[in-house]
């Protein structure tokens, strides 16, 4: 998974290397999300991953966030779907 | 023919021949670049016989699971490795996930496949098409979405690919499957590499000793026609084969002069044009020119008139003035006219006086000299001086004489 990295750079101008896990899309609202990580994990071994909502409306990808809590719900959803479907 | 198959847990399809297929998403096992981005998957034989028909046939599955309205296709992230990506504040939502977890997402996103919605979300599924391909006939293929269409190398399989290729870890039941095959289909796995190797050691064989074999071949067989034609056959063969050629090469050379003849009249037609052309250029010219020359006639001509005019109108008022001119002569010469009737009328009456005044002098000279005569030579003087008071010449002595002889009565007359 090494080559899957990605830079991400915040408001601050800080950079932020971050591992890619997947990229998905809905096809009736279709925008597209992309799932990456940190590599963070808590006490109890949990991984913190993150998702975010890649804009692709001026060529270049931006990261935007999740609107709401129904395209949150759906997401996760898509989340444990994912897994699921991968064993 | 195509197969639609709604994936999930425990879902069934149909092959072709409508054996009944038990398959699970994992069992993807080969992508090959000349399949139309179609997915080889393993059947595994199903412990039933049953054939339900020929007909494709789905069944779909209920859901179990929490229902997602919308189909989620999973993208290729290859666009965004490697780039340096701009997020706007708050642009993230984080969630912690059990590493097991974490690495089923990214496994899922590594294949870039289409992940079937437990709610209505289809994968059409196709039987293989192109026997020519390493694909068995009967063995259904899975459409996946463009990244795999794009692919032009061969797939790199993930772990679990490896794993369904080896249908004994396979069971009837087997959890987290999708679909099961078939006891009664065989399980069809060729490798790629191994049916390349195969083609290319084909395409590689010797040529050189293939060819020798086949002109051995051909020479023989040909020497055998050759025994078996009739010379007579063949001789008529050939002086047709003279006449259609003599024909051909005559043809050939009508058709050579004919285009030669074209290309004169092509020639000719090309000079006409241009001769054309140029008389089109001259003609234009030529009437440019006379257009040219009609304005200035007409600017002359209206010049002239003009002159003309202003000639006329002087003559005209010197005409008049003549006129004028004339009957003021004509007045005058009226004038003198009457003046000459005076003049004559003065003429006569001093025609007359001197008439008179002659007789007068005549008889004052006669007078005279009869003055003269009684007076004698010595009073001649006085005469003469008295006869100048008469008339304005000094009396000739002729005119003395005649004085001295006539009229002494004028004298009375004067008196």
């Amino acid at each position: 998974m090494d080559n899957r990295m990605m830079t991400i750079m915040m408001d601050d101008g800080t950079q932020e290397k971050v591992e890619i896990l997947v990229c998905f899309e809905f096809d009736d609202t279709k925008k597209e999300y992309i799932v990456y990580t940190k590599n963070e994990t808590d006490a109890s071994g949990n991984i913190t991953v993150y998702v975010s909502r890649v804009n692709r409306e001026n060529g270049t990808p931006k990261l935007d966030a999740i609107e709401n809590d129904e395209e949150w719900t759906k997401i996760k959803d898509v989340l444990r779907e994912l897994s699921k479907s991968d064993k | 023919m195509t197969y639609t198959v709604k994936l999930g847990p425990d879902t069934v399809g149909y092959n072709e021949n409508g054996n009944k297929l038990k398959l699970r998403e994992s069992s993807f096992i080969n992508v090959f670049k000349n399949s139309n981005a179609m997915i080889k998957v393993n059947e595994v034989p199903v412990q039933d016989n049953s054939v339900v028909s020929n007909e494709p046939k789905v069944e779909v599955p209920k859901a179990t699971t929490p229902s997602i309205n919308s189909k989620r296709v999973i993208k290729d992230a290859s666009g965004l490795v490697g780039q340096l990506v701009t997020m706007t504040s708050n642009g993230r939502k984080p969630v912690k996930i059990k590493p097991a977890v974490a690495q089923a997402v990214a496994r899922v996103g590594q294949k870039s496949l289409v992940v079937p919605s437990v709610s209505p979300a289809n994968v059409e599924v196709k039987p293989v098409q192109n026997t020519s391909s390493v694909v068995a006939s009967s063995a259904p293929t899975v459409e996946v979405v463009e990244p795999f269409k794009n692919h032009t190398g061969d797939f790199t399989h993930s772990e679990e690919t490896d794993v369904i290729e080896e249908p004994k870890s396979m069971t009837s039941k087997v959890d987290n499957t999708l679909f099961e095959e078939l006891p009664e289909e065989p399980t069809i796995s060729i490798p790629v590499e191994e049916i390349k190797r195969a083609s290319t050691s084909m395409r590689n064989e010797s040529v050189t000793s293939h060819a020798e074999k086949v002109d051995t071949q051909v020479v023989d067989s040909l020497k055998a026609e050759v025994k078996a034609v009739n010379l007579d056959d063949v001789r008529e063969m050939q002086e047709k084969l003279d006449e259609v050629g003599k024909a051909t090469i005559e043809a050939k050379q009508r058709v050579v002069e004919t285009q030669n003849q074209i290309n004169d009249v092509l020639k000719s037609t090309e000079d006409e044009k241009k001769n054309l052309e140029k008389l089109n250029k001259d003609q234009e010219a030529a009437v440019q020119r006379s257009e040219m020359l009609k304005q200035k006639t007409c600017d002359f001509l209206q010049q002239q008139m003009e002159v003309l005019e202003r000639k006329k109108t002087t003559y005209f008022e010197q005409l008049s003035d003549c006129e004028v001119t004339l009957e003021q002569v004509r007045e005058e010469k009226k004038q003198v006219e009457m003046e000459k009737g005076k003049k004559q009328i003065e003429y006569q009456r001093a025609q007359e006086d001197y008439e008179a005044w002659s007789e007068l002098h005549k008889a004052i000279t006669n007078r005279a000299a009869e003055f003269d005569s009684q007076l004698g030579q010595d009073d001649a003087s006085k005469v003469v001086s008295f006869r100048d008071l008469v008339t304005d010449k000094t009396p000739s002595l002729e005119d003395t004489m005649q004085l001295e002889i006539n009229e002494p009565v004028s004298i009375k007359k004067l008196a």
